[in-house]
């Protein structure tokens, strides 16, 4: 099958009346999710995770990418209204459509920020779908110590980019491979780090985890912070969402240099959507002929970030299918309700379940339509939810994540956890390290672990054999490459810094 | 927001050091309780060995931040809650953890309905019969849903007896 018959067929599996419900329920919840602060796009997948698992597996996972892209969206709606983003991805989109809205254009930027995540999900399908089957049938022929190149070397290369300081990143994400030990271990069977405590045996539940560090401690911050609760929307009318001439044709090649810029970035393991929307924004201010304006209120400024965040995050999903390694927490998530439904996610995927694999791609093109549909008629019901007075939305959401905690193992210790994780989130918030590593972390850990036992055993314990192969040479070129760069930019950027502080001087 | 500021690097080495001792007692767990296996066959303990110097190294490499360095990509400073905030965080975390211990007792959509009223009334100056009203519904509407018609197990405590 090739890329082509693939799409029709996945389309054949994703317009059955359940699976378009699902991606309607996903992209619904996930646009509300977008909308409400305090639960961001991880924290809502998290939630929804356990309600999936009575789904049909391709149902499932429709319905958590429509949650993930959904929440994409929506997460502008407030960065435009209220200078509040959504999520991280939206920091940019804050700068230039809190300005627009000042001016009296709220309605046309959501429309362009609307339409332009539109063009940069749906474009990006194109190049999930060519390089995902191109991929996952080279991925066959990978061994363990290729594996453990691509797995190990893609954390690195996270921890190195997800902001702040190495250690920033390398701290949390070495938690993660703590917290992954926990619980008994999969070759001999030892339990490790249990303490006696049986629910510790099964290992620690990536549910409380994700919801007590995304949703949880930015619920607290929410708490303590008594004045965004004072932030209230202005209210925006149907008429005043149509952009004019003048915008849409600005619009429009911005959309196509973000898009292009996001999906290349959705392809490198670590925080794509926001990183895209920042080097987006940068470009905008590089090559658009309104370049002055931009930062005071230009549509440049909004219409790119927003291609690119939402064609990053649908890029994410190339690792994912084609590899089965999630580079991201969304994609830690899509992996963890796949394996509780008895799907083998890896290269395999495409061959063994092709329903899940293109029915999940061909649902991204039907739920990006959706979104379009729900967005721009329906952005009064969301500005509308904005106005919900946090006495009630912030212990409802309290609540909620209870209830998901709870619901994937029956567990009361889980719930536990779920406070545990939100205190230690909390705390890495207020002292930024970051929090995507930790996740992706512990749900690649038993992976590395895995493959790096395996490659000492096929090996006989020769050392020498994790970079024999082409494909781990090339993977460890690439990812050294990452590093020296990354180092080197930031070493540049510092004495850029000195120097200029020097001249004041 | 009333609230008291410290240097951001001061906390992140304070964080440094707790997991320092973590990485020591993680390391010296897996060092004397685990198996090591042969190197053609490795055993349980050589990961997390090998985990446990990681976080070590993460840690060390915090706690030789320079405050320059660290101001620049951190910032200088950050808040912790102080007076009022502090007060309305701790009510509701305190009955957020007190709703966890009700739920085995009393099952959860009372435990729930409690813990909604007390978060409700900490947040709100409204008045308590309309809150405890909103509690009430809201949690009679989380066990229709989640509980009846999403099949969601939650503990029924005591109310499994009537």
């Amino acid at each position: 099958m090739n890329a082509f018959e693939g799409l029709i067929y996945g389309l054949g599996v994703a317009m059955t009346p359940a699976n378009l419900l699902a991606a309607f329920a996903g992209a619904f919840a996930g646009t509300a999710i977008g909308v409400l602060p305090g639960l961001g796009p991880v924290a809502g997948v998290a939630l929804i995770l356990p309600l999936t698992f009575s789904l049909d597996p391709t149902a499932g996972l429709i319905m958590m990418a429509g949650i993930f892209y959904g929440s994409m969206y929506g997460g502008s709606t407030t960065a435009i209204l209220l200078n509040i983003p959504g999520e991280s991805a939206s920091v940019v989109t804050a700068i230039d459509g809190y300005q627009l809205a000042r001016k009296g254009r709220a309605g046309a930027t959501l429309t362009i920020v609307a339409v332009g995540s539109f063009v940069g999900g749906t474009l990006a399908v194109v190049g999930v779908m060519l390089f995902s089957a191109a991929l996952a049938k080279v991925a066959i022929l990978f061994g363990p110590a290729d594996f453990f190149a691509l797995t190990f070397g893609g954390l690195m290369v996270m921890a190195r980019i997800s902001g702040g300081t190495l250690a920033s990143s390398l701290l949390p994400m070495a938690v993660g491979l703590a917290l992954g030990t926990i619980g008994q271990e999969a070759v001999t069977g030892e339990t490790r780090y249990t303490f006696g405590f049986l629910h510790l045996a099964e290992g620690v539940s990536l549910v409380p985890i994700v919801v007590g560090l995304y949703g949880l401690a930015e619920l607290m911050l929410l708490i303590e912070d008594k004045l965004h609760a004072a932030a209230r929307p202005q209210s925006v009318t149907m008429r005043e969402l149509l952009p004019n001439r003048e915008e849409w044709r600005r619009a429009v090649p911005s959309w196509l240099r973000g898009t292009g810029l996001g999906f290349l970035f959705g392809l490198v393991p670590g925080p794509a959507a926001t990183l895209s929307s920042f080097a987006s924004y940068r470009l905008e201010k590089a090559v658009s002929k309104h370049a002055d304006q931009i930062g005071h209120g230009a549509i440049e400024g909004v219409a790119g970030p927003e291609a690119a965040n939402n064609s990053a995050a649908t890029a994410a999903l190339v690792p994912l299918l084609a590899l089965g390694i999630p580079f991201t927490p969304i994609a830690a998530l899509m992996i963890s309700a796949m394996l509780v439904q008895g799907v083998q996610p890896g290269p395999l995927l495409i061959t063994q379940k092709p329903e899940i694999f293109w029915g999940l791609i061909a649902s991204v093109y039907i739920g990006n339509v959706m979104l379009l549909a729900l967005n721009i008629p329906m952005i009064g019901v969301w500005v509308s939810l904005l106005r919900i007075p946090h006495y009630l939305f912030l212990p409802v959401l309290l609540v909620l994540s209870v209830i998901g905690a709870y619901s994937v193992r029956n567990s009361i210790f889980d719930i536990w956890m779920l406070l545990g994780a939100g205190l230690l989130g909390y705390i890495f918030n207020k002292l930024r390290f970051q929090l995507a590593p930790m996740v992706v972390g512990l749900i690649l850990g038993p992976n590395i672990e895995k493959h790096l036992r395996e490659t000492l055993f096929l090996s006989q314990g020769d050392v020498g054999a994790f970079v024999e192969s082409p494909i781990a040479i090339t993977v460890w070129i690439l990812v050294a490459a990452i590093l020296l760069i990354g180092y080197l930019a930031r070493r540049r950027a510092a004495v850029a810094t000195a120097m200029a502080q020097e001249s004041n001087v | 927001m009333s609230g008291r500021s410290f240097p951001i690097v001061s906390g992140r080495r304070i964080v440094a050091i707790v997991a320092l001792v973590l990485a020591a007692a993680y390391t010296l767990y897996a060092w004397r309780e685990l198996g090591f296996g042969r190197w053609h066959r490795p055993g349980a303990a050589i990961f997390p060995i090998a985990v446990g110097i990681m976080i070590a190294i993460a840690a060390i490499s915090v706690l030789l931040e320079r405050k320059q360095t660290s101001d620049e990509l951190h910032g200088a400073a950050f808040t912790l809650p102080g007076g009022t905030d502090l007060r309305r965080l701790g009510l509701v975390l305190g009955a957020f953890a007190i709703y966890f211990v009700a739920m085995e007792l009393v099952g959860h959509l009372i435990a729930s309905a409690l813990f909604l009223f007390v978060a409700m009334a900490t947040l709100s100056d409204k008045s308590k019969l309309r809150l405890a009203i909103y509690a009430v519904a809201i949690a009679v509407t989380f066990e229709v849903v989640f509980v009846r018609l999403l099949k969601v197990q939650m503990p029924y405590g005591l109310t499994r007896l009537f």
